[in-house]
């Protein structure tokens, strides 16, 4: 017999909290480290530019240990952390571990490769390297990784295929890396904490002002435009205008609609979101959205539809914009401050899911459908909050306090400074590996999906695309990356 | 109390709810709600004025492997059944 749901259900069974359980467990590990000065983080592995392949690996904290023992060790801690998580979650552990093995390996390939100097250095950096040219793509691992993750995810044997989709977890990979940015801006805090509260405030006043504009708009092109029916007008507005895959699915679930119509809306969501993730980096970067890098970076949050391309689009801008300011402008920004702009819109996107669903929960079943029998229970606001995002916002108050207060900014950038940055960047290449891997284009053939695309591409060149651009700029206009030093 | 824990699921044509005693199955969800009104007061006799409460938590493990991870579960319904 099924048991009634409680407050805590689910706490040690979905990805979404165990997210919250592994990315704060690093991030204690790194404070214990910073607060007592025992080297317990230095062992992730980073990948650096290199002409001279033996350089390439590098532990966090140089001299800890060799690159190739960083990253076994890397390998091994990562494994036993998130196949705890997959026990717990009931998943197929052993396929589960084996995939992850190979979506591990073959993003640590493609990371050691595309971090050559001929691929990545900046124009400044060709002299330390010895080269006379590069094609100077900042985040070129990154993209290898997707198109890498795609050729898999879409021309190897079918078997092969759903055997990856076992470790291929993009959600939950970014979302961790995601607990570790909240670190990245409890450090911010520490060093200008103006301008992290601000980038704070402005994200939630976009993301009001979008889900105002966005949904209305869209529910009434699928409506009045495609002559979509209820349920899925509202559950394709959901996902093109608040938060792809998860809105659609709550949005699905608050108006009682047949899961058939969130699974083939997401299908769409995730497959428009890799062609966002490919084109929109590039497009900000070289037009004048340039001028703007936290409002171009902000609108990544707003246009484009799950965590993960959001944040692997925030982190592309933000490597493309730094590249370009440095070898432009002379000026060099800090590493994490794009990112952070993108992920901050749409962790407060994610933050008002549950309170849309039971907005629509109550409208659906109170006006719209009038079934008399069913309450709508205020617990789903709960139920539908991203518990991941209770752990960005308790590492970066942690690290924010304690680093400004008891432990002090240094010794709190030695300690957690292997997860904010270097294993943050690990689980974003994962991310994009991951994304490629579930990114089947075949989805788009099946029945009745034409229709169906063409309203989602619609609304996103006409409505979400602008609207979210227009947004950004009018919240966001004039912020700047803090520069180095 | 009076409170029924049940799973339920759609299975591309109707929406079926059950738990170890019982299962109900209808195409629309007032159907189905009117089914399991009938249901309990078959199984439960409930006297004249008594409510009883249908807890429907949705069987996730039926929508695809890979979408589960982007939020934690479908829907949850809650129904009162007064008598």
């Amino acid at each position: 017999m099924a048991e009634e749901k409680k407050w805590y259900t689910g706490m040690f069974s979905t990805e979404d909290w165990w997210s919250f359980w592994i990315g704060l467990f690093f991030v204690l590990i790194g404070i214990v480290a910073a607060a007592t000065g025992v080297d317990l983080s230095g062992w992730v592995i980073g990948f650096e530019k290199w002409v001279d392949i033996s350089n390439v690996l590098q532990p966090d904290h140089a001299g800890m240990m060799s690159g190739i023992s960083s990253l076994i060790v890397s390998y091994i801690i990562f494994t036993i952390a998130t196949c705890i998580g997959a026990y717990f979650m009931g998943m197929d552990m052993k396929k589960y571990f084996w995939a992850w093995t190979i979506i591990f390996w073959l993003s640590a390939i493609v990371y050691v490769f595309s971090r050559h100097a001929y691929i990545q250095a900046t124009s400044i950096e060709r002299a330390d390297f010895g080269i006379g040219w590069s094609l100077s793509i900042g985040g070129a691992h990154y993209i290898v990784a997707l198109f890498v993750g795609l050729l898999i995810g879409n021309l190897a044997p079918k078997s092969f295929r759903e055997f990856m989709y076992h470790g291929a977890r993009p959600e939950w990979f970014i979302k961790i890396a995601i607990v570790f940015l909240g670190c990245k801006l409890g450090m911010k805090v520490v060093d200008s904490a103006g301008h992290a509260l601000t980038l704070l405030l402005v994200g939630a006043c976009a993301t009001v002002a979008a889900y105002l504009l966005f949904w209305p708009l869209v529910y009434t092109l699928c409506r009045k435009g495609f002559k979509l029916t209820r349920e899925w007008a509202a559950t394709l507005a959901s996902g093109i205008s608040i938060c792809g895959v998860s809105a659609s699915i709550a949005t699905g679930g608050a108006i009682r609609a047949r899961p058939i119509v969130p699974v083939m809306v997401s299908s769409l969501i995730v497959v428009f979101a890799v062609v966002e993730l490919v084109i929109l980096p590039p497009v900000l970067t070289y037009t004048p959205w340039f001028n703007e890098p936290m409002a171009a970076a902000s609108s990544l949050g707003l246009t484009v539809k799950t965590d993960g391309a959001d944040a692997a689009s925030g982190a592309i801008t933000d490597q493309l914009m730094r590249t370009r300011a440095q070898e432009e402008l002379g000026v060099q920004w800090e590493e994490g401050w794009i990112t952070s702009a993108a992920v901050m819109t749409k962790i407060w996107i994610d933050m008002f899911i549950g309170v849309w669903a039971l907005v629509l929960a109550m409208l659906w079943l109170y006006y719209v459908e009038r079934r008399p029998d069913e309450k709508v229970q205020k617990m789903e606001v709960w139920w539908r909050f991203p518990k991941f995002v209770l752990g960005y916002f308790i590492a970066w108050i942690a690290v924010g306090v304690l680093g400004m207060t008891v432990i002090g900014g240094e010794a709190m950038d030695w300690g957690i400074h292997p997860f904010e940055s270097t294993g943050r960047h690990l689980f974003f290449i994962l991310t994009f590996t991951s994304i490629g891997l579930v990114t089947n284009f075949r989805k788009l053939k099946e029945e009745n999906m034409g229709r169906l695309a063409l309203a989602y591409g619609l609304g996103l060149l006409f409505i979400i695309i602008p609207l979210g651009w227009i947004i950004a700029y009018i919240f966001h206009n004039g912020m700047m990356p803090p520069t180095v030093g | 109390m009076n409170t029924v824990n049940m799973s339920f699921f759609h299975n591309g044509t109707q929406w079926i709810a059950r738990d170890e005693d019982m299962e109900v199955a209808a195409p629309s969800l007032t159907d189905l709600d009117g089914k399991l009104r009938e249901e309990v007061r078959f199984r439960y006799t409930p006297s004249q004025g008594a409510r009883f409460t249908v807890n429907l938590d949705f069987d996730y493990s039926t929508i695809p492997h890979w979408m589960i991870q982007y939020h934690p579960y479908y829907m949850h319904r809650r129904l009162e059944f007064d008598y």
